[in-house]
């Protein structure tokens, strides 16, 4: 079964029904050696890339449109896509010049009054983005001519407003005119790819933008096919059904490395694992010695080795080695039976008499989150703290982590994209954030100072002092970072990145 | 099934009646191999539901994850110590299959108990009473046959959070309804008996007619259905654990065994193999038995 | 007839409310869908400012009463997810439905009903007892189990049949055989239990004695009647086949509304989950409807007044 075969004509009265109620996609179908099929485990929930919020779906709409600066293949790194320069007039001013003789896939020229416009639509009400976050700090546009756009700010920010998030730039004119319903499945980008189709949950077909800045992509057509079972993902690319899968499980990367057509690549994720103790509540956990403990209990390079098949990286610090902030001479926890008792011991629980705590997971949401909470729970078992596992689907889940409510453990994944560590602590531990459960005014003090300290060094150095305390304090149990792994039919050569992007106009003819 | 059922009881007049008929059905149970093979099933099953802790010394959540994925002990890398290989996190998968039962079986018995109270109650009442009463559960009836039950115990879930207990809820709240027409059905046809009309002028209250002859005399239908049921409840519970809204794993159930394993189907085939067949088996057991039942009971039929 | 259909029509508007209410019900106690549409770290103020915007934060009394009013115009509101109209969403899968339920139910008639009639003609024989073991099987494993085994033999190690997605009808194979595993089995037994019945009947042996012809003759008779059950259970089936697609059309990553349903229940994506509910139901209802009347056909004696 080739990957866009021509539809079958098939005989029989059966088989007529099916095809006439079967309401095939139609259109002529691009050859095969151009196309590249990228398959994720769930389809783009809309096309207007100020609307959404997932990384699936910023994965399709980054072939469409573009962003002023995108983030790039390394912590700090950045690189220009429709902004060429930028510089900081002062302090709470950024000046973008824009790229010039940039247009939409319409015809209409890209020019700054379009920046102004996607930052507005965000902050303005009537559509109830998500994306409303990600514009907090701006605090207006000012676009002194066509090729020029400066973010102001309120406060100072240590990093740049147009890098810091998704922000991505659209088409001014085109939305007003057609209105939000119709720019959620008709996009009009200046992206390297036009879209030619879409049928939800079947596939979403993207040719080459032929009028894109950047030239010429390796893949004439791009094409996205949502799978969402994980085996089912795995067997679509050994039949080659697809050429790239996300979320590859690892008890598969014997058959896909060694695959015929098939093989493995993999990339340190800035995505954590975490467990946080609700320390907000009356419990166990409000005592530092057992959080000290069960740090020293969990013995996290054997949940890697074993539950993630060796894929991930044991993490000695809420800051990750692969985050701007980090510093290796902050101490860490290491797994250590004798003194996880001796402390346990101290707080009051010998051989962890008395001490029963309930974990919560989310099931489904990151790799192997349920599994990894089970180990958890069975390696403190063996320090007789009594763990039971309370497994739940995501949005029960975090309406209850948000409301801070009954979780004295709870997992969690973070991602920051631009693996800056004040995502971190500006998220989970600041007193405010609602998916913090710790209180320490000295951390919000620090965190804030951070936040709008613009010189590296002295911001460095603020992070290096969070860690200390976070390490003493122990609100956490640091696990480890995932290594995201993907698999690709050999047809196709591609280096994964660490924030979770694909980008079809990245990948060559392997 | 409830075409398949109606007729399966025939109406008695008199208590001894029924007794000596429930013998006779017995004995012809007793006759039925296919029958006989799914009665020792269940009894297997049942044994290590109620005798779990003392068949196995093994704690089902005794992790090892120095042995993940272990195979079965006849194939190359397994040993004694795990018979039929342990699963992705070290735990012997034949002590979580027997502590398993005991999910199942309490899954099982708890629906037929929740959803045969109700639907039983209801397909009386609607049947003796009829009018208004009849109107109302006709409705809700309605309702809930309109609704697909995947999503309705998927939105229970929800509702509740994980537990044993919801999943029971939830699929018992989607069985009620099969009992309701069958019940229903029968009380019609038997109100309009000799016997009951012998009540009515004797001056029996209605709860005492519903209760001591009418009850009795459905009593083989929904026994039928209920076992179809107890098998309808075991597999969807692990449908349940495939959407993520199963039993929470520190209580080992045949479905989460099975929709854990499903990831390593291809790798390793032991973890989903065994569960699936525990599965596969007990329903046929109780599948089986509801078949020798219902011939029992209704020797005329097919 | 027409008193009987108004009736019917009746019943079936009031089965529609109370379906789209107690869904409207049960899924807005459980939580409102901000926390999958705006990115993590969203503060408090942020998200408080989201639910107003959305009209999360009101009573649900009132949220309800916006819904009936806006849903009695036929107008179930746009989905949250993907901001466009929910019955146009749910209508938009409804085909990839209806050919994977199509498929599933022609198996299901034409192998389940045949291997049935078989296996009652053939009693005690390979034939029968073949089909009785694969029908238990049938009748005893979970869907998506099914499902994954037959990706793993016909896809991967075979490569007779894709592994997922939709296509021509090679797509359609696995995860319709899937979907009917269980109906088969279902109907396979209770087709052979009513031909038993028929063929165990009085006049039946009668017709045996006189000779083939008239066997003939009573065959046709017997089977007539053996069609009642055989075809309210096909509805029931075909009902129950739309419940059944939520976890095939998952597991082959089928483009129907049984998977919008689900995502769309994870997500809480209200005006979508209710959009699936209502076609559901509505299809449900026809169906009913359909095998009512087909009753009337089979068999002329039943009257509808």
């Amino acid at each position: 079964m080739g990957r866009m075969a021509p539809r079958m004509r098939v005989k029989g009265v059966g088989f007529i029904i099916l095809s006439v109620l079967l309401l095939v996609p139609a259109g002529p179908v691009p050859a095969a050696d151009s196309t590249v099929t990228i398959s994720q485990g769930v389809d783009a929930d809309t096309l207007n890339p100020l609307a959404t919020t997932i990384t699936p779906t910023f994965n399709v709409v980054g072939h469409l449109y573009e962003r002023l600066v995108d983030f790039g293949t390394s912590a700090g790194q950045y690189d220009p896509k429709l902004a060429v320069s930028w510089k900081r007039i002062n302090p709470t001013t950024e000046e973008y010049k824009l790229r010039r003789g940039v247009t939409f896939s319409n015809g209409d020229p890209f020019t700054s009054a379009d920046v102004k416009f996607s930052v507005e639509w965000i902050k303005d009400k009537v559509n109830v983005s998500g994306q409303t976050p990600y514009v907090r700090n701006i605090d207006h546009v000012d676009t002194p001519d066509p090729y020029t756009v400066r973010f102001v700010s309120t406060a100072p920010t240590a990093i740049e407003l147009g890098f810091a998030q998704p922000i991505y730039i659209v088409d001014a004119k085109y939305f007003r005119e057609k209105g939000n319903a119709y720019v959620a499945d008709h996009p009009v980008g200046t992206g390297p790819y036009v879209l030619r189709e879409w049928h939800r949950d079947d596939q979403l077909v993207m040719d080459a933008n032929p009028k894109w800045w950047g030239g010429h992509v390796a893949f004439e057509h791009a094409v996205f096919k949502p799978i969402p079972e994980a085996g089912a993902r795995v067997a679509a690319l050994r039949t080659g059904g697809t050429d790239l899968i996300t979320n590859v499980p690892y008890q598969y990367q014997i058959q896909l490395t060694g695959g015929q057509n098939t093989k493995l690549v993999s990339t340190r994720s800035y995505r954590q694992l975490f467990i946080a103790f609700n320390t907000l509540q009356p419990g166990p956990q409000q005592n530092k010695l057992v959080r000290q403990a069960i740090n020293y209990a969990v013995d996290v390079p054997a949940i890697v080795k074993n539950v993630l098949g060796g894929r991930g990286f044991e993490l000695t610090s809420p800051i990750p080695s692969n985050y701007v902030g980090f510093d290796p001479s902050v101490p860490a926890y290491k797994h250590d039976l004798a003194k996880a008792k001796e402390l346990l011991a101290k707080a009051g629980y010998p051989d962890g008499k008395g001490l029963t705590l309930t974990l919560n997971a989310p099931t489904g949401r990151y790799n192997r989150d349920k599994e990894i909470a089970e180990a958890v729970a069975g390696q403190l078992q063996a320090v007789g703290i009594q763990t039971t596992v309370k497994p739940q689907e995501w949005v029960a889940y975090y309406a209850q982590v948000a409301r801070r409510a009954e979780t004295p453990l709870y997992e969690l994944g973070w991602n920051v994209a631009n693996a800056d560590a004040d995502g971190v602590v500006s998220a989970l531990f600041v007193s405010t954030a609602p998916l913090s459960c710790y209180n320490n005014p000295e951390i919000d003090r620090l965190d804030l100072l951070a936040a709008r300290e613009i010189v590296p060094a002295k911001r460095k150095a603020l992070f290096k002092q969070i860690a200390t305390i976070l390490h003493e304090d122990a609100p956490w149990i640091v696990l480890f970072q995932y290594e995201d792994l993907y698999a690709t039919s050999k047809r196709v050569r591609w280096q994964p990145r660490g924030d979770e992007a694909i980008r079809a106009y990245e990948m060559t003819p392997g | 099934m409830a075409t398949a059922l109606a007729g399966v009881a025939p109406p008695r007049d008199d208590e001894f009646a029924e007794a000596s008929v429930h013998v006779a059905a017995l004995r012809r149970l007793a006759r039925d191999p296919a029958a006989i093979v799914g009665g020792v099933i269940v009894a297997i099953v049942a044994v290590c539901a109620i005798f779990a802790p003392l068949i196995t010394r093994v704690d089902p959540n005794a992790q090892d994850l120095t042995a993940t994925l272990t195979p079965p002990m006849w194939i190359a890398g397994g040993n004694h110590a795990h018979v039929l290989g342990t699963d992705n996190l070290g735990r012997d998968l034949l002590t979580r299959i027997i502590w398993g039962s005991r999910v199942s079986a309490i899954v099982g018995l708890s629906v037929v108990a929740i959803g045969g109270t109700i639907g039983v109650t209801a397909g009386l009442l609607a049947g003796y009473r009829r009018g208004w009463v009849d109107a109302v559960i006709a409705r809700i009836t309605d309702v809930q046959l309109a609704f697909p039950l995947v999503l309705l115990a998927v939105a229970i879930v929800a509702v509740v959070g994980p537990g044993l207990w919801t999943v029971i809820a939830a699929i018992g709240l989607t069985s009620w309804v099969q009992y309701v027409r069958v019940v229903r059905a029968e009380t019609m046809s038997l109100r309009e008996r000799e016997f009951v009309a012998a009540a009515v002028a004797a001056g029996a209250s209605s709860p005492r007619i519903l209760a001591r002859h009418l009850l009795p005399n459905v009593m083989s239908a929904v026994i039928v259905l209920g076992t179809f049921e107890i098998a309808r409840a075991i597999v969807f519970e692990s449908s349940l654990s495939f959407l993520g809204l199963g039993v929470p794993p520190t209580t080992p159930s045949w479905g989460g065994m099975l929709s854990d394993g499903r990831q390593y189907l291809d790798t390793a085939w032991w973890t989903a193999l065994f569960p699936g067949l525990a599965i596969m088996i007990a329903v046929m057991g109780v599948n089986l038995l509801g078949d020798g039942l219902r011939d029992a009971l209704d020797p005329g039929g097919g | 007839m027409l008193t009987y259909l108004a009736r019917r029509a009746l019943g079936a508007v009031w089965a529609l409310i109370g379906v789209t209410s107690v869904v409207f019900i049960i899924l807005h106690l459980t939580g409102d869908p901000t926390s999958v549409m705006m990115p993590p770290e969203a503060t408090k103020a942020e998200m408080d400012a989201f639910r107003h915007a959305q009209g999360f934060d009101r009573p649900l009394i009132v949220q309800f009463g916006t819904f009936a009013l806006a849903a009695a115009h036929g107008d179930l509101g746009l989905s949250l997810r993907h901001q466009e109209p929910a019955m146009g969403l749910a209508l938009e899968r409804l085909p990839a439905t209806a050919v994977l339920g199509g498929s599933a139910f022609l198996i299901v008639l034409l192998v389940g009903v045949p291997a049935g009639i078989l296996s009652a003609l053939k009693p005690r024989t390979w034939i029968d007892y073949t089909a009785r073991g694969v029908a238990l099987i049938g009748q005893s494993a979970p869907t998506y189990w099914i499902g994954l085994m037959l990706i793993l033999l016909f896809a991967v190690r075979l490569g007779w049949a894709p592994a997922s997605g939709i296509g021509d009808w090679h797509n359609v194979v696995l995860p319709a055989a899937t979907l009917g595993f269980f109906s088969t089995a279902k109907l396979m037994r209770l087709t052979r239990a009513a031909m038993l019945e028929i063929l165990g009947a009085d006049y039946m042996r009668t017709a045996r004695a006189k000779g083939l012809t008239a066997l003939r003759v009573s065959l046709g008779h017997g089977l007539r009647n053996a069609w009642l059950p055989i075809v309210t259970q096909l509805g029931v089936e075909l009902g129950g086949l739309l419940s059944g697609a939520i976890i095939t059309e998952t597991v082959f990553a089928w483009p129907g509304v049984g998977r919008l349903a689900v995502q769309a229940v994870f997500e809480r994506d209200f005006p979508v989950v209710e959009a699936v509910v209502l076609i559901a139901a509505t299809l449900f209802v026809l169906l009913n409807l359909a095998v009512d009347l087909l009753y009337a056909v089979i068999d002329p004696r039943i009257r509808y007044a």
